[in-house]
């Protein structure tokens, strides 16, 4: 074994556990006996065949209902009087359901009665005794003989008898050592199916036993609806069985429903709290779509569960309407959730009928054609819409470079061939309009995060596809008004502006929040002293009728991008650090929601409200400075008092600390720019394990993301996520924003073990990392963070790190010479991080990269180097990971992000003529010892290589000696800038040669011809030599 | 990690099958005689997970009453005695968790000798190291270890005793051994 700590070997543990455990004191010697006095003596088997024994027979009774809710009612017995109900409400769990669901208790005869005399499904709450029970089937088991009326047994009916709900404690089952016979009881009964009542909350009771029948009170009702599913000659015994749809009480134990933890139930019963406000949930049951037929029969086919529930989790709600002091039946009504989902389907004898909201906000949800009829009616005005429709997004057009600065509302490339249409098929062409007979608009979704939109819109299958939404939002923007819009077609400013995306599938959407601080060049980068959650506190203060649609952070200098008449100055705010929007819809009372926009400047109590257009001598300012109560310009979150991170880094390499949350924001695809987070780390539990086989803790791992289990979280809250501490997995999701970062194998994440007991402890972190690594080659990939640096923790502080890590011994150089040799290639970084290893590892950490660079495989210890630099991206500058890799003792370094590494080592010339200022020979081949420039009308017997017709041209000669090859290529004069890369060609074992420049629009008309010599380490054969066969200039 | 020889005589004599159906037909003297037979090496279980002799005296006898309501629904009697560590570990497992919500806890007197060692400058053994690095631990993990190292259970009868894959066992033994040894160098260092 591996020494768990220096010299503690196996032997010297066991000798220490074994004297540990000689220390205990000799076991007392009553123990024995007081145990066995304290068992109970099984007379009644209530205790040994506890409740999964019942769910084995509900399992029966629902396999049952798919044949047909085939049942039990002992007519061919006298009726004995119904059960009197009791004067009074019994006290306990009966009298808290009874109050809670207003039902009057009555016993088994009197339920009977009920179901003889009311053919409804109406919901009754019933006293009575569980039969007992012939015992389990098994191989070679006693025979057992049912003497109760027996059922058409369909091919999943099993042979064991129901259990029945009787008025008297009798016991039916005789048995003898071969045979148990199950006997008709003597009293009323009937039979009951549990197959909607076991849920979660339902705490494990001893319900079914061998030896005698056990008190049972449940709430429940005959008649069910899907006694139609039946089979025909059975309806009749499906309308007679008791659908119960919550047990209240067992042998005298009181069955409370106890809280527990169900993703998506509370989100579920709420849905249909909305749909249908005032109903009572007497049990909600999840499901997924492949078992929704087990308890909706007439759901044989997945493909016949409504759309709007079609999800994996389905829950299925039983509900009655409240108490309203009449004596009316109120009957079982049944409805359908999806998970996540915002409409409700009920459940009824003509089939499922959907609930659709009609309101989103309190706005009426209007068709794409209904929003027309608004937007041409004749009313100019902005008012605030939601529209249901389908979303056909941009499509990938080639446009043109957008300007630095635009208006949010304008139509431009590729947003005017976005549409909002009223039925899911797609637009025929790249950029047509709606085919005639179906209603659309083009609509823009300025400065919304449209992530949840874009994953809907590229599901799994990754055919992409129109996505069912709700957006809120308006025709005639003001920001479209011609001055500003400043197109000369008005059409180009008339689309539909979205202000918030309400649902997306149904789903209600998260409040949108971008927050793009990245400055023009040269401005300098700053950060909000205020989070998402803070601006929405000042408005909770503020104006807490809000219900915000948006919020945006920008710099002030960029506030024009999102306000276009500010673009000049108006307020001020260009000259602030970071400025909010945030639009949202005033829901209060007394009149129709209203939109509102405002700008509050970040961490102030600056704030400005839309304003009827006012003109200035600065032009139009459509804002008026409000008096908004903000109670401090300093959040609590930021008082040092509070602040769990007050004494963490908040910059780092120029980096300004982020929470979770605005970390989130920046979760764009494509965007791998450096983030410094601040949030609270857990580790995954030390128990878990992958059932895929991945190892968690392995000291090598590829950078993918890991099984559930095996996450580890960043969250913005220190919440606890394993609240049951025998769970592996977690049992709640956050309600922050979260994370699930992958920590590399050469990222040293030393941070105190955080689990107790089963449960961790949140750790506060501060760490550097970023999305969109090239390394998480999956699909989604873009979508994990990758860590680079622990900075900082609760515990220890700032976090030193090493000058390497070395996960190989095999390294000779030392870090200082490796950084020398690559900042030589590449620049100087703002900070590196460095690591040596084995090759084998690098190709478990880094395939990609080893397959471009395969001489890297060709030694003992790869240094790697992640370097921040600075790129612009965007006409914006970002700063973000570079990779540059080196073999240890070598020359030459690879290096690169994104799209992968290429060789950063070239062989440089400058070739004469002032049209030509660098040549970089870049000899994959490493054939090249040398390269000098040549004139290019040196007359060598130049011979042709490759096409002709592109943008160059290649030529190719002997030099002065059979090592030298001449090269030369006739591109256009403005390409200064040339790369001939030189690779092995494995068909002709010569060199692949080939010229390429950065194309320079508009220079296409003047060719020259360039030359260089290149020195082989081997005599070259010129009929070996190729070159790319359609590689044009650019 | 190669598997390991399992010790002898840690449990004790086989118990009778038939003596087991007996008590799973509800027959109580055959559970009498179990619970005589099988106290000691519940008991030496629960205290080498717990620590703690009045929280090892409740969980043996939590043991044993967990054990005579479930013995009904043993559908293996030939794997009783790993089934009978389970539910100590279990036992184990909820005094724990009970305790942790008391306030005052009671301290056992091998611990108040220990600690007065520790007091008079006297070096500590391994045993007394050991139970200072393993009160650190999760028990789950504490129960892991006690089984493998003093139980001399291989992976496959600890797989059997948890209820859980071998593989994951294996994993689950390496985490807490990894645990243990970074508990006994803490310990270590502040000693230091």
């Amino acid at each position: 074994m591996t020494s768990p700590a220096g010299d503690w070997d196996d032997t010297r543990l066991e000798a220490a556990f074994t004297a540990r455990a000689s220390r205990v004191r000799t076991l007392p010697a009553d123990l024995a006996a007081s145990v066995v006095e304290t068992l109970p003596r099984r007379t009644r088997a209530a205790a040994d065949r506890p409740r999964a024994l019942l769910a084995a027979a509900a399992a029966i009774m629902l396999t049952v209902g798919l044949g047909g809710l085939a049942t039990v009612i002992l007519t061919n017995r006298p009726q004995v009087a119904a059960t009197p109900g009791p004067s009074h409400l019994p006290t306990g769990p009966i009298a808290v359901t009874a109050q809670e669901l207003g039902l009057t208790p009555i016993g088994v005869a009197e339920a009977l009665a009920t179901y003889q005399a009311t053919p409804d499904d109406r919901e009754v709450l019933v006293s009575g005794y569980l039969s007992n029970d012939p015992g389990p089937i098994t191989d070679g088991g006693p025979t057992i003989t049912c003497d109760v009326p027996d059922r058409d047994s369909g091919p999943l009916l099993s042979p064991q008898c129901s259990p029945l709900v009787m008025a008297e404690p009798e016991s039916i089952v005789t048995r003898t050592l071969t045979s148990a016979t199950v006997h008709r009881p003597s009293g009323p009964a009937f039979s009951p199916n549990f197959a909607y009542a076991f849920t979660p909350d339902t705490p494990e009771v001893p319900i079914i036993g061998e030896a005698a029948p056990i008190a049972i009170t449940v709430v429940g009702h005959f008649h069910d609806r899907r006694s139609a599913s039946c089979y025909i000659g059975e309806q009749a015994a499906c309308q007679s069985t008791f659908v119960v749809d919550r047990i209240v009480e067992v042998d005298g134990i009181g069955v409370h429903r106890t809280p527990v933890l169900e993703l998506g139930r509370q989100a579920a019963e709420q849905a249909l709290a909305r749909a249908v406000p005032g109903l009572l949930v007497v049990t909600t049951v999840r499901t997924g779509r492949g078992d929704i037929e087990d308890l909706e029969p007439s759901f044989v086919d997945p493909s016949d569960i409504p759309a709007p529930v079609d999800s994996e989790v389905i829950w299925l709600i039983q509900a009655i309407t409240a108490p309203d002091g009449s004596s009316a039946p109120r009957s079982v009504r049944t409805f359908l959730v999806g998970e996540g989902r915002d409409v409700v389907v009920e459940m009824t004898e003509h089939g499922p009928t959907s609930l659709d909201p009609k309101t989103a906000l309190g706005l009426p949800i209007l068709s794409a054609a209904e929003a027309i009829a608004v937007r041409d009616g004749g009313d100019p005005g902005d008012r605030e819409l939601a529209v249901h429709g389908w979303f056909s997004p941009a499509r990938p057009l080639p446009c043109p470079a957008p300007p630095r600065s635009v208006n949010p509302v304008r139509l431009q490339c590729p947003f005017g061939s976005q549409w909002l249409l009223d039925s899911p098929e797609p637009l025929a062409a790249r950029q047509s309009a709606p085919t005639s007979g179906r209603a659309g608009f083009q609509a823009l979704l300025p400065f919304l995060d449209q992530a949840a939109l874009t994953t809907a819109a590229r599901p799994a299958t990754r055919e992409a596809r129109l996505v069912e939404v709700v957006l809120i939002g308006h025709f005639h923007d003001r920001r479209g008004h011609g001055a500003l819009c400043d197109v000369p077609d008005p059409a180009a400013c008339a689309g539909f502006v979205a202000d918030g995306i309400y649902s997306i599938d149904g789903v209600r959407a998260p409040t949108s929040t971008i927050v793009d601080l990245e400055p023009w060049e040269p401005e300098p980068r700053h950060e909000p002293a205020w989070t998402p959650a803070d601006v929405d506190g000042l408005f909770d203060v503020a104006l807490p009728s809000l219900e915000i649609l948006s919020r945006v952070a920008l710099p002030g200098h960029r506030v024009s991008q999102i306000e276009p008449a500010l673009g000049t100055g108006g307020l001020g705010v260009i000259d602030r650090d970071v400025v909010w929007s945030v639009t949202g819809l005033d829901v209060g009372p007394g009149s129709a929601p209203i939109r509102r926009t405002f700008l509050v400047v970040d961490g102030t109590a600056e704030a400005y409200e839309t304003a009827p257009w006012e003109v200035s001598n600065i032009g139009f300012v459509p804002f008026r400075l409000i008096d908004l109560p903000l109670a401090s310009p300093v959040p609590a979150s930021l008082s040092p008092d509070v602040d769990p991170f007050a004494r963490a880094p908040h910059e780092v390499a120029g980096l300004v600390s982020r929470t979770v949350a605005m970390a989130v924001d920046r979760r764009v695809p494509g965007d791998d720019s450096e983030i410094l987070v601040r949030g609270w780390y857990v580790a995954h539990d030390p128990a878990a394990s992958c059932p895929n086989g991945q190892a968690l803790d392995a000291p090598i791992r590829p950078v993918l993301p890991v099984c559930n289990e095996g996450q580890n979280w960043l969250l913005e809250l220190p919440e606890q996520l394993w609240s049951d501490p025998s769970k592996i997995g977690i049992d709640r999701l956050p309600t922050g924003a979260s994370i699930n970062p992958i920590i590399p194998s050469d990222v040293p994440f030393d941070v105190p073990p955080e689990w107790q007991g089963g449960s961790p402890t949140p750790l506060a972190v501060v760490v550097l990392g970023h999305f969109t690594d090239p390394r998480v080659q999956t699909y989604a990939g873009d979508a994990y963070f990758v860590i680079d640096q622990l900075v900082w923790t609760s515990a220890a502080g700032m976090v030193t790190q090493p000058d390497a890590v070395r996960l190989t011994a095999s390294a000779t150089e030392t870090p200082e010479a490796v950084l020398a040799r690559i900042e030589s290639e590449l620049g100087q970084a703002n900070l590196t991080w460095v690591s040596v290893l084995d090759p084998r590892d690098l190709a478990i950490l880094d395939p990609d990269t080893i397959r471009r660079a395969p001489e890297l495989a060709e030694t003992n210890a790869v240094w790697v180097v992640r370097r921040l630099i600075d790129q612009p991206y965007d006409n914006l500058t970002r700063r973000l990971i570079d990779w540059a890799f080196t073999v240890d003792g070598g020359e030459r370094v690879w290096g690169g992000a994104g799209s992968g590494v290429d060789l950063a080592t070239t062989i440089d010339v400058d070739p004469p003529g002032s049209d030509t200022r660098i040549v970089e020979v870049v000899d994959y081949s490493r054939w090249v010892l040398g390269v000098r420039a040549l004139a290019a009308a040196d007359d060598l017997g130049w011979r042709a290589v490759g096409p002709d017709d592109a943008g160059w041209r290649l030529e190719i000669a002997r030099g002065s000696t059979p090592h030298e090859l001449a090269v030369r290529w006739h591109g256009y004069r403005c390409q200064t800038d040339w790369k001939l890369s030189v690779r092995r060609d494995p068909p002709l074992a010569g060199p692949w040669v080939s010229p390429s420049a950065q194309s320079i629009e508009g220079c296409e008309e003047d060719r020259i011809s360039r030359a260089v010599v290149l020195t082989f380490d081997r005599p070259i054969d010129l009929d070996t030599v190729t070159t790319n066969d359609n590689t044009s200039g650019g | 990690m190669g598997e390991r020889v399992r010790r002898d005589s840690r449990i004790g004599p086989a118990i009778d099958r038939s003596l087991i159906d007996r008590a799973r037909n509800g027959d109580l003297d055959a559970f009498e005689t179990i619970v005589r037979a099988r106290m000691d090496a519940v008991y030496r279980l629960t205290s080498a997970i717990l620590g703690n002799e009045a929280d090892a005296r409740d969980a043996a006898q939590e043991t044993f009453v967990a054990a005579w309501r479930e013995l009904a629904r043993l559908r293996e009697p030939d794997k009783f005695e790993a089934w009978l560590q389970r539910v100590a570990v279990n036992a184990a497992r909820q005094t724990h968790r009970a305790r942790s919500r008391r306030r005052i806890r009671e301290i056992p007197s091998s611990t108040v000798v220990a600690l007065a060692d520790r007091a008079a400058g006297a070096p500590r053994d391994d045993a007394a190291i050991l139970d200072a690095a393993l009160a650190t631990l999760p028990v789950e993990q504490r129960a892991i270890l006690v089984l493998h190292h003093l139980e001399g259970r291989p992976l496959a009868e600890l797989a059997t005793i948890l209820e859980i894959p071998e593989g994951t066992a294996k994993s689950r033994l390496f985490t807490a051994r990894r645990a243990l040894a970074a508990a006994i160098a803490s310990d270590e260092e502040r000693e230091r």
